[in-house]
């Protein structure tokens, strides 16, 4: 069988730098040669572009793998019953923002009162706690700087 | 659930019985490239994926083998449930959902 296009050598060394992110062990071994294995069959242009996908996602990738085995699953819900939804939340007059971290690292708003996302997160105003993927911290109110706790 | 994660799922949704590599999940989700493995590890980690590397000879194939990622039947499980909970609560494309409080 015909081998395929080969890593070129800037792709294959970000990929590479993006595997030492990761704690070392046998996670960094298995990420590296998986990298590695899916530049394989790619044009130059599309190596580097995942090369750099890889790379701008590693940190993420470690929060991930050092989170895998302690984290609940994404989108279960606890056994706890639902909490009541507060008056202010009810009634839309105030929510308690708070920056939380999905699952794939990305970052979004949730109020710690109802549990509404926020549609627009405004990266210089987060207010409140940072929570931890998956977690819930009782926080302060969401009336830091302008992104204050209105809906 | 964030819609990245939704997409994810989706795409191995669409059939659970096929093992697809790490690639070739973000192409089905539309994802840009490299930048599922984050989310493929949690739901590994948490038990809705399994992986396991390709079974191949690297010389006779021409390169190295690919880990491919498969659904556990609990994670196809799960994931229906995920999936529909969010369809449920939440509208999928945040550009379709109403404005939030001020900024």
């Amino acid at each position: 069988m015909a081998e395929l296009p080969r890593a070129a050598f800037w792709p294959d060394r970000t990929v590479r730098l993006a595997a030492r992110v990761l704690p070392a062990g046998a996670n960094r071994d298995r990420y590296e040669r998986e990298f590695l294995s899916e530049l394989f069959g790619m044009s130059r242009g599309q190596q580097t572009r995942y090369a750099i996908g890889v790379l701008s996602r590693s940190w993420t990738l470690r929060v991930a793998v050092r989170h895998a085995a302690t984290s609940p699953a994404p989108g279960l819900d606890t056994t706890s019953p639902a909490p009541r939804i507060p008056i202010l939340c009810r009634l839309h007059i105030r929510h308690r923002w708070a920056t939380a971290i999905a699952e794939d690292g990305g970052r979004y708003q949730r109020c710690l009162g109802c549990g509404k996302d926020r549609t627009e997160v405004d990266s210089n105003n987060f207010g409140g706690k940072v929570l931890g993927a998956g977690l819930a911290q009782i926080g302060g109110a969401g009336g830091m700087g302008s992104g204050g706790g209105f809906s | 659930m964030t819609i990245p994660t939704q997409l994810v799922l989706h795409a191995l949704l669409a059939d659970p019985e096929q093992e697809m590599y790490g690639i070739e999940i973000g192409q089905a989700a539309g994802l840009p490239s490299g930048t599922v493995h984050p989310m493929l590890a949690r739901l590994e980690g948490s038990g809705w994926l399994e992986s396991r590397w390709e079974d191949i000879d690297p010389r006779r194939e021409g390169r190295p083998a690919r880990r491919y990622y498969r659904l556990t039947p609990t994670g196809v499980q799960l994931a229906h449930e995920a999936l529909a909970r969010s369809a449920h609560g939440h509208r999928l494309f945040p550009a379709l959902r109403p404005a939030g409080g001020p900024a």
